[in-house]
């Protein structure tokens, strides 16, 4: 067992190895493991109560994401995640929710509106309640559900292997802003979408990045920028 | 079975699973599996050296992405592209190469610049020879370098991970428009980028596929 966080044996709600992924995630963003620092699979395994497959597969993914890296013969690493790739995956993002807003003004059917809806209050009341972990798990599902209004397969497939959902989900995890202030921006994406106006709809997803750029460059600077 | 896919090692650090998914993936792209083939999962587990664990999970997310479907007691197939599936797989594909042009218009080298143009020229020279595989691996490559010289990792691995490249074959042969003047398109991107004009580039860009679409709607 670590000294900071005991680790306790995981439940199976969901995928072993997402829910593994969460807590090495959440132990990287919270600093307690920092750059530098090696990944055993064997003791996260012990630790969790699993064996090391999932561990192993959750170790990958998050090198695909690009919170650690392998270093052949040695082991994963956590790595520090550099301006531009932060830059680069939101980018990206935008791209993919513009297209994904545009096709989803036009395809979304009223059951998804409402939905969505849910979702929002759902994120709202997170916010209100300082319930961080559910507000980012909303804020998540939020996203997603736009992409999939916009029933476009490809779309989809891109926008999940991106791992945007989990940058969306790191860079939220770093955000200091109050999460109410937060929540606020999806109410206009949310009303363009429901009012099947295209260009709005595009407006509003472009500025909300917009400030998420902004945003991700404090937190980066944050997250690294007082580190050893 | 397809001879070409024969057991590979799997040297990259890679889920099985995505690797067993990139294998079908690419049997199906080189036209060695066509649509309404069978995907054989004992024999595909037998042929790669693998249990049949990673190939049913394979299997199910290409029939998440709409690759394979399902068919209730018989298997998993090879899907056709129905024309929104092109039609929405080619929207994705003009957004991330607009973005992907309009950087590349900000950064390219003259060095960078001299290779694209003699890919241009080989893509102008096989269209006039009527060679429809050279001038389908030109384009592709054409496209690859672009893309490349955009400088974003994370647009590049989006890019070659959703197969769009593999597209341009599908797209190229429903179009009725010579091979030439679909070589001409590519041109116009050139001088964008020799330009360096984002703006020139993300619109020669858009329009080189808003005409492919057009056709394909109208198909």
């Amino acid at each position: 067992m670590t000294e900071k966080t005991p680790r306790r044996p995981l439940e199976k709600r969901s995928l072993l190895r997402d829910e593994i992924r969460d807590v090495i995630q959440q132990a990287i963003l919270s600093k307690e493991l920092k750059p530098g620092d090696r990944i055993v699979e064997t003791q996260w395994a012990a630790d969790l109560g699993v064996s090391k497959a999932p561990v192993r597969e959750a170790i990958r993914e998050l090198e695909a994401i690009g919170l650690l890296e392998n270093k052949p013969f040695q082991g994963s690493y956590v790595r520090i995640i550099t301006a531009k790739e932060f830059d680069d995956a939101i980018k990206v993002r935008v791209v993919l929710e513009v297209l994904g807003m545009r096709q989803a003004a036009r395809r979304i059917t009223d059951q998804q509106l409402n939905e969505l809806s849910d979702v929002l209050k759902e994120m709202e009341d997170a916010a209100h309640n300082q319930m961080f972990e559910l507000y980012v798990q909303k804020n998540t599902d939020f996203h997603r559900k736009i992409i999939e209004a916009a029933d476009n397969v490809m779309l989809l497939n891109v926008w999940r292997q991106s791992n945007i959902s989990e940058w969306t989900s790191i860079i939220t995890k770093m955000s200091e802003r109050t999460l109410e202030n937060l929540a606020v921006r999806h109410e206009e994406m949310y009303e363009s979408l429901r009012a099947h106006d295209e260009e709005r709809a595009v407006k509003a997803v472009t500025i909300h990045h917009m400030e998420l750029i902004d945003e991700s460059i404090e937190k980066r600077e944050k997250m690294y920028g007082d580190s050893e | 079975m397809p001879e070409e896919v024969s057991k590979r090692k799997f040297l990259k650090r890679n889920l099985l699973r995505d690797e067993i998914r990139e294998a079908i993936q690419e049997a199906i792209d080189s036209n060695e599996l066509n649509p309404g083939d069978r995907i054989i999962e004992t024999q595909w587990a037998k042929d790669l050296g693998v249990s049949k664990a990673p190939v049913r999970e394979a299997i199910r997310e290409l029939e998440a992405m709409g690759i394979l479907e399902n068919q209730p007691y018989q298997g998993a197939y090879v899907r056709s592209p129905s024309s929104k599936d092109i039609v929405d797989a080619s929207k994705v594909r003009q957004s991330l190469e607009a973005m992907g042009m309009r950087e590349a218009a900000k950064i390219i080298q003259d060095s960078e610049l001299e290779e694209i143009l003699t890919i241009l020229h080989e893509m102008e020279a096989a269209a006039q020879d009527s060679d429809f595989e050279l001038y389908i691996d030109r384009d592709m490559q054409f496209h690859r370098r672009v893309m490349e010289i955009a400088n974003n990792g994370i647009l590049l691995r989006v890019w070659e991970q959703s197969r769009i490249a593999q597209w341009t074959k599908v797209v190229t042969k429903m179009s009725k428009q010579s091979l030439e003047a679909l070589a001409i398109r590519h041109e116009a991107i050139y001088q964008a980028l020799a330009a360096h004009d984002p703006e020139r580039a993300e619109m020669a860009a858009v329009m080189h596929l808003d005409e492919l679409l057009k056709e394909i709607k109208e198909h």
